[in-house]
């Protein structure tokens, strides 16, 4: 982010999303932190992020490792008498502290994605094995037979995209999606490459990473031509 | 202290006073004194005006009597237009009392010059006479003798409040040799101009004096402790109460006689207790008799409510009852604890006002 | 009397009969219609009332009509000769012109005739109908019919219309036939209103509805107004609190403030100004009953000159008051008990167990005025759009009562006033009233807009007391207003720079000594006088111009021809030197004032850095508005607590003020270019008003009222009255408010002057009486003089309020009840 102080501050009192509800609307009631699961742990509070935002000192808590102690469960926001939005404001903060506070399974996570389509880092062809051994073992069970594993199939209806777990630890979990579409007989497909259905951007606070993950995705169903999206997270 | 001083008195106190009483009116500070005196026909000293030098000069107002309590006559004389000021030489217990009348508009107290003396305690007025038979010099053997002292009115006795308080001049007889001197206090900005003009000249108090005072005080204070505790308890029931009061013949002397009941015409005589027959026969068949005059432990009760706060321990009631019913000692300690619950001193000052109007539910329960 | 004015009054709680009776008093004819078959609206369901907490319930029963009753009873709405009360009638519309109104009026279902009822109970046996019980829906069902009130006036029994099927079986079993239907079923017009006066109140919030932090599912979780019920000792428990659920015993109890207000997620932006209180006040009552009482808030509202004494109390007595608002209210599985999280300061949560929980509920956001009301001829009194306390409730009702006299008699030429004035010997038909500010200039105007004649007299030179120089357009307008009115009225004689000396004489035949503007004397003959002498802002003492009293904050330290003196940094501190001793209580108009001026400051420069610190935001009703446009304005708000308030000092540079920041837990420092204290206000003139008119004022020498609740605009004094911030703190349109109330109350006591007033109440026994005075120590109303003439205590009828403590005091019964000696009362048996 690059913005000077006085834009930074405009943008905090507007408020992420914009409109009424930025944190200097913030009465200090407490009602989120006493919905907060993460309220006094570490010291974290969610009226600090709040106070924080009010007081220009953002970047100061962007530079905190509080901002990723908040589950972004969202239940301070649910609760919040004036509609403050805290969770927005806890990604925002997050995106500050740039690379040097993420946690480090994240920004490894999103340096893979962002190198190679996935958060593994799996090359294309693994991804391909993978897959298609699973589909095999699938079509040894009784009444799946004729499963056929569709990846890059144009026309579908939908495109499917993976969690990242299903492909490396728990892809035993796969033929349970599997069976559902092979007995709904619907029209489904598995993109080749850039198949990660899990976009750390949206926890890192990093637009761009978050802009990076839906194109991957957008471009994937022009190229095949699906008319929905199947998104696991 | 030192608006006091010392008077010679030759052998005869009783002189030394009258002389000071005189000087007041020729100095023409007053117009007449009150104060205890014999009439021609009478030989219990009783409050007199006194407007001539003469009579003033032969007047007692040493004398260890009260007749009748003197509060009231001071507080109708004072009454008068402001041409007529008298002094008015009182007993602590009258002058108290004469106080709260004051609260009452029942005396202007402007009208008088106040003076008491330091008193010991009277003689109930039949022992006066009796004793002033034995002893011609009663007026001044009383203050020099202890056993006659001892003679003094049972509510004397036990009186703690000896000493004037709110007073201009005050007569001291205690821990001296009246027969060389008697002491003269002056209070309050009245009392020292009156010094001014009688030209005291200001004096020490002995050690011994104050001595004597204190060891009156705590005997006193015990005999008033012991006999609030006996009294307490004995009339703690309503059925002690009775017993106390039981010999009651419902002739009202101790209302007359009290100086802080000032109602013209007391309720007792009125309507509120005068039954008609048909009640006394519903109450007599009730309980099968009925002792009359009835109502009795009401008078008493009513009495009470309206003056236990104004009880200055005078023990005229006692006095006057042909029952001999301990009445001071009865109203003196209700009277005691009625006042210490409202923080209130009778006659210790006519700002003070009666807790009566002034109660307040919050501050005061 | 006026018979061709008639008005109509809608709703009987206690601004209605108020109304009512006000109109009543002035000569007309009044309608008084009740939807419900009991009068009194939410006070049936109060029954314990601050300052006391003691029972005020029989204040507002409705009882048999009597003949001579006490002033403040309420009951005097029903006995009076020229009010009709219909109950069990509803307003669906009106129409038409002021003087000539029509109101579409429903008379609603079965109705039970008191004069038959003999309360058997036989036809709620019957009923098939259950509905939540309607004084306290949250605790539980009753039939369709119902005792109406909780106590037994007339119409013990009603039936809600609402609810009732019209099935008849209560009728079929009634024994003495007192069950009907209401004569003419169905919607008819009552025609030929001069005005109407609408005292409806408001709607509450409804928690259950709404599955407020998850209440929805909770018996337990009630409202403040079903909990008047569960401790009112003629409640469904009998006072004794337990649990809805399952009657047990209740340990501890939480109430839970602003639900359904402050909460923009609702659309409630507002504040309702007495939840506060009330929550207070149940605390205070559940503790005695040896209850643990814990209150959830945000800021207490406790403003003017009472109630900080009664939070003083509520803290001594071990009320937890605990800063911040919970989270969601949950039972776990084999608990008896709810289950409340809250986070009291940062970091810290916390799980509490509570057997009860309160919501205090004000107005329900989504509450609207009927259209109707906007019609001209109809007067909607403040209490129908705001929740306000009884007093409140009183002198809103009382001023919307004089409106509507003086509009109608604005519009319709019929002279109102004429009723009041008479030259009877007993009450000088004029007022005095002492104060030009907008509560004086009010009731001056009020008064001779309805044909009264009034001194006003006004120390200063200039009329409009501080308000004139408001920074609030509006206040500004309305006084300015005011002022050129009452300059221009030929009713009014205006007194400038005149000093009040003496006033004496009886009620009624009062004489009041001054100087005038030249300093000569001058006698002003008056029945009754209206004491508006307002305050004064306290003193800052410095000589620092850049420590500034929040009063003083002068308009040109704002405006943008001076921008430089708003940029930098601003602080202001807030309760600066009051709600603790010397002046330990609220001054109401300083929260308001501060977010006002702090708005300003950001607006004109929003390089501006601008911060408050305070201990309890104190605005009621719209102004929570004021409150929130400030927070997103960018001031920045820090709570302190009363021990530990921000410390200031001037240097060269700057004022540096130092404090803590709860929220981050940090010690914080501002080098400040200007600090702005908000001390309060104190009423100076205030405890000499009241030495010369010889009426109380309280300890920290406001005027006092006779009773706080139910005459607050009376003095003790008979045809004395006392309004505006001198009584007790208030907005400037509050003290228009109380100003054109007062003039009303002033008006029914000159009426007294013209009706047979049946004389004393007590009477002297001449005789007998020894002229001890203790009657007139004892009277609190100055009733009783020595009279020359009989040379025995005497009493003056007018101000005798028959109180009877003359006569407890008078030890032989000189003073004596008129027409009650001992015989007339055996008699009786």
């Amino acid at each position: 982010m690059n913005l000077n102080d006085a834009q930074l501050r405009e943008k905090i009192a507007r408020g992420p999303g914009g409109g009424k509800n930025s944190p200097r609307i913030c009465l200090g009631c407490g009602t989120c932190a006493a919905g907060c699961p993460m309220t006094g742990i570490e010291g974290f509070d969610p009226r600090i992020i709040v106070r924080m935002a009010q007081t220009n000192r953002f970047q100061e808590l962007g530079n905190s490792v509080l901002p990723w102690l908040c589950t972004m469960c969202g239940r301070c926001e649910e609760s919040c008498p004036m509609d403050v939005r805290i969770v927005s404001m806890v990604r925002e903060a997050r995106g500050m502290g740039g690379n040097k506070t993420i946690p480090e399974a994240i920004r490894r996570g999103i340096e893979m994605f962002m190198a190679h389509g996935n958060n593994l880092g799996l090359p294309d062809e693994d991804f391909g094995f993978i897959v298609e051994d699973v589909a095999e073992e699938l079509t040894e069970e009784p009444g799946f037979e004729d499963f056929v594993l569709p990846v890059d199939k144009e026309d579908a209806r939908l495109l499917f995209t993976l969690h990242n777990k299903l492909v490396n630890t728990q892809n035993e979990d796969l033929k349970h999606w599997w069976k559902i579409l092979h007995a709904a007989e619907e029209s489904w497909t598995l993109p080749g490459s850039s198949w990660e259905g899990v976009n750390w951007g949206l926890f890192s606070g990093q637009d761009e990473v978050l802009q990076a993950g839906v194109d991957t995705i957008v471009k994937n169903m022009e190229r095949l031509k699906t008319r929905g999206l199947m998104y696991p997270e | 202290m030192h608006n006091f001083t010392l008077i010679k008195t030759k052998g005869d106190p009783g002189r030394t006073v009258n002389s000071l009483l005189a000087g007041l009116v020729e100095k023409e500070l007053v117009q007449g004194v009150l104060t205890l005196a014999v009439g021609p026909f009478s030989s219990l000293p009783m409050p007199s005006l006194l407007c001539s030098i003469e009579q003033i000069k032969n007047s007692s107002p040493l004398a260890p009597a009260a007749g009748v309590s003197a509060a009231v006559h001071a507080a109708r004389i004072s009454r008068g237009p402001e041409k007529f000021r008298t002094a008015a030489v009182l007993r602590p217990c009258e002058l108290r009392a004469l106080v709260e009348l004051a609260k009452l508009n029942q005396a202007r107290l402007e009208n008088l010059v106040l003076i008491s003396m330091e008193c010991p305690g009277r003689l109930e007025n039949r022992r006066y006479l009796e004793l002033r038979s034995e002893h011609p010099d009663l007026d001044v053997d009383y203050y020099l003798h202890p056993d006659l002292q001892a003679e003094a009115s049972g509510t004397c006795l036990s009186c703690t409040d000896f000493i004037p308080e709110y007073v201009h001049l005050g007569i001291c007889l205690l821990g001296l040799d009246l027969k060389q001197e008697i002491g003269i206090s002056w209070h309050q900005e009245q009392g020292e101009e009156l010094a001014r003009v009688m030209e005291f000249v200001s004096g020490q108090e002995s050690d011994s004096r104050r001595q004597a005072i204190k060891e009156l005080e705590a005997a006193r204070k015990n005999a008033w402790l012991n006999l609030q505790e006996k009294t307490a308890q004995e009339i703690s029931t309503p059925e002690g109460l009775q017993k106390a009061i039981g010999d009651c013949l419902g002739c009202f002397n101790c209302q007359r006689a009290c100086p802080v009941c000032f109602c013209r015409d007391c309720v007792s005589s009125r309507e509120a207790f005068e039954q008609d027959p048909e009640e006394l026969y519903d109450r007599g068949a009730r309980k099968g008799s009925l002792r009359l005059p009835t109502d009795l432990t009401m008078f008493h009760l009513t009495r009470l409510a309206h003056m236990a706060h104004a009880c200055v321990g005078c023990g005229q009631c006692s006095s006057v009852c042909p029952s001999r019913i301990p009445l001071a000692d009865i109203f003196r300690t209700t009277g005691a604890s009625t006042q210490e619950e409202l923080g209130y001193r009778p006659g210790r000052s006519p700002d003070e006002p009666v807790p009566l109007v002034r109660f307040s539910e919050e501050k005061d329960t | 009397m006026n018979q061709n004015v008639r008005a109509l009054v809608i709703g009987a709680g206690i601004s209605g009969i108020r109304a009512a009776l006000d109109l009543a008093e002035a000569g007309h004819s009044v309608l008084l219609t009740e939807k419900a078959l009991a009068p009194g609206g939410l006070l049936l369901s109060l029954d314990r009332q601050f300052p006391d907490n003691h029972c005020g319930l029989c204040r507002i029963l409705p009882g048999d009509i009597t003949g001579r009753v006490w002033n403040a009873c309420m009951r005097r709405g029903f006995g009076h000769p020229d009010i009709e009360y219909l109950p069990g009638v509803e307003v669906l519309d009106i129409q038409g012109t002021p003087g000539n109104l029509s109101a579409l009026m429903n008379r609603r279902g079965l109705k039970v005739d008191p004069q038959k009822c003999t309360g058997c109970l036989e036809c709620l046996k019957v009923c098939p109908v259950s509905q939540p019980y309607p004084l306290a829906p949250g605790l539980g069902q009753c039939k369709a019919v119902h005792p109406s009130a909780p106590h037994k006036p007339d119409n013990w029994l009603s039936i809600n219309p609402d609810a009732c099927t019209l099935c008849g079986k209560c009728m079929e079993v009634c024994p003495t036939g007192a069950i009907h239907a209401a004569e003419g079923n169905g919607p008819e017009s009552m025609d030929k209103l001069s005005l109407a006066v609408l005292a409806t109140g408001v709607e509450y919030f409804d928690p259950q509805l709404h599955n407020h932090l998850g209440c929805g599912h909770w018996p337990d979780a009630i409202t403040s107004l079903d909990f008047e019920r569960l401790i009112s000792g003629v409640g469904p428990t009998r006072g004794v609190l337990r649990r809805p659920s399952d009657l047990g015993k209740v340990r501890k109890a939480a109430w839970i403030q602003c639900a359904g207000s402050r909460n923009l997620k609702l659309n409630a932006d507002h504040c309702s100004g007495i939840c506060c209180m009330i929550a207070l006040k149940q605390a205070l009552l559940a503790r005695e009953k040896g209850m643990q009482c814990a209150l959830f808030y945000m800021d207490l509202r406790t403003p003017g000159r009472n109630w900080q004494k009664y939070l003083n109390q509520a803290q001594q007595k071990g009320i937890r008051l605990i800063r911040c608002r919970p989270h969601s209210i949950v039972r776990d599985p084999g608990e008896d008990s709810l289950r409340i999280a809250y986070a009291p300061a940062p970091g810290e949560q916390r799980d509490e167990n509570f057997d009860l929980i309160v919501f205090s509920v004000g107005r329900d956001p989504g509450y609207k005025l009927p259209a109707w009301a906007g019609q001209e001829g109809v007067i909607v009194t403040k209490g129908s759009e705001r929740v306000l306390d009884i007093a409140g409730s009183l002198i809103a009702a009382s001023a919307a009562a004089g409106r509507a006299l003086r509009s109608f008699s604005d519009s319709c030429a019929q002279p109102g006033g004429e009723a009041y004035v008479s030259e009877h010997e007993h009450i000088h038909p004029s007022v005095l009233v002492v104060g030009g500010g907008p509560a004086g200039l009010s009731a001056a105007l009020s008064l001779a807009e309805q044909k009264t004649q009034v001194v006003l007299v006004e120390k200063k030179d200039h009329l409009g007391g501080h308000a004139i120089k408001s920074m609030v357009p509006e206040v500004r307008e309305q006084v300015l207003e005011l002022r050129d009115k009452v300059q221009k009225h030929p009713e009014i004689e205006v007194l400038n720079e005149a000093r009040l000396q003496s006033c004496t004489g009886p009620a009624g035949r009062f004489v009041a000594r001054l100087l005038d503007a030249r300093g000569h004397k001058r006698e002003v003959k008056h029945g009754a006088a209206i004491l508006a002498c307002g305050t004064n802002p306290s003193r800052v003492e410095t000589e620092d111009p850049r420590i500034i009293n929040v009063f003083d904050l002068p308009e040109k330290l704002l405006s943008p021809d001076a921008p430089g003196n708003s940029s930098g940094r601003t602080v202001f501190i807030l309760c600066s030197g009051t709600r603790r001793e010397p002046a330990d209580y609220c001054s109401k108009v300083c929260c308001q004032l501060a977010l006002r001026q702090a708005i300003e400051i950001r607006r004109l420069n929003p390089e501006s850095e601008v911060t408050i610190f305070y201990r309890d935001i104190i605005v009621q009703g719209d102004d929570e508005q004021l409150y929130t446009r400030a927070r997103s304005d960018g001031v920045c708000f820090i709570p302190y607590l009363p021990e530990k308030p921000p410390v200031f000092q001037a240097g060269e540079k700057s004022v540096t003020v130092q404090g803590v920041d709860p929220y981050l837990k940090e010690d914080l420092q501002i080098e400040a270019d200007r600090l702005i204290l908000a001390s309060g206000v104190i009423p100076e003139s205030a405890s000499d008003l009241a030495r010369i008119f010889d009426i109380q004022s309280t300890e920290h020498g406001f005027l006092k009222e006779a009773d706080v609740k139910y005459r607050p605009l009376d003095s003790v004094r008979a045809g004395i009255f006392v309004c505006g911030s001198g009584r007790n703190p208030v907005l400037a349109g509050e003290a228009v408010l109380e100003g054109e109330a007062a003039a009303q109350t002033a008006l029914s006591w000159l009426a007294r002057g013209r009706r047979n007033w049946p004389g004393s109440f007590v009477r002297v026994k001449t005789a007998l009486c020894s002229l001890c005075a203790m009657c007139l120590q004892a009277c609190p109303f100055k009733a009783r003089y020595p009279d020359e003439h009989t040379g025995a205590m005497a009493v003056d009828a007018l101000a005798c309020q028959g109180c009877g403590a003359c006569i407890a005091v008078c030890p032989n019964k000189a003073s004596a009840w008129a027409g009650q000696e001992e015989e007339e009362m055996h008699e009786l048996e």
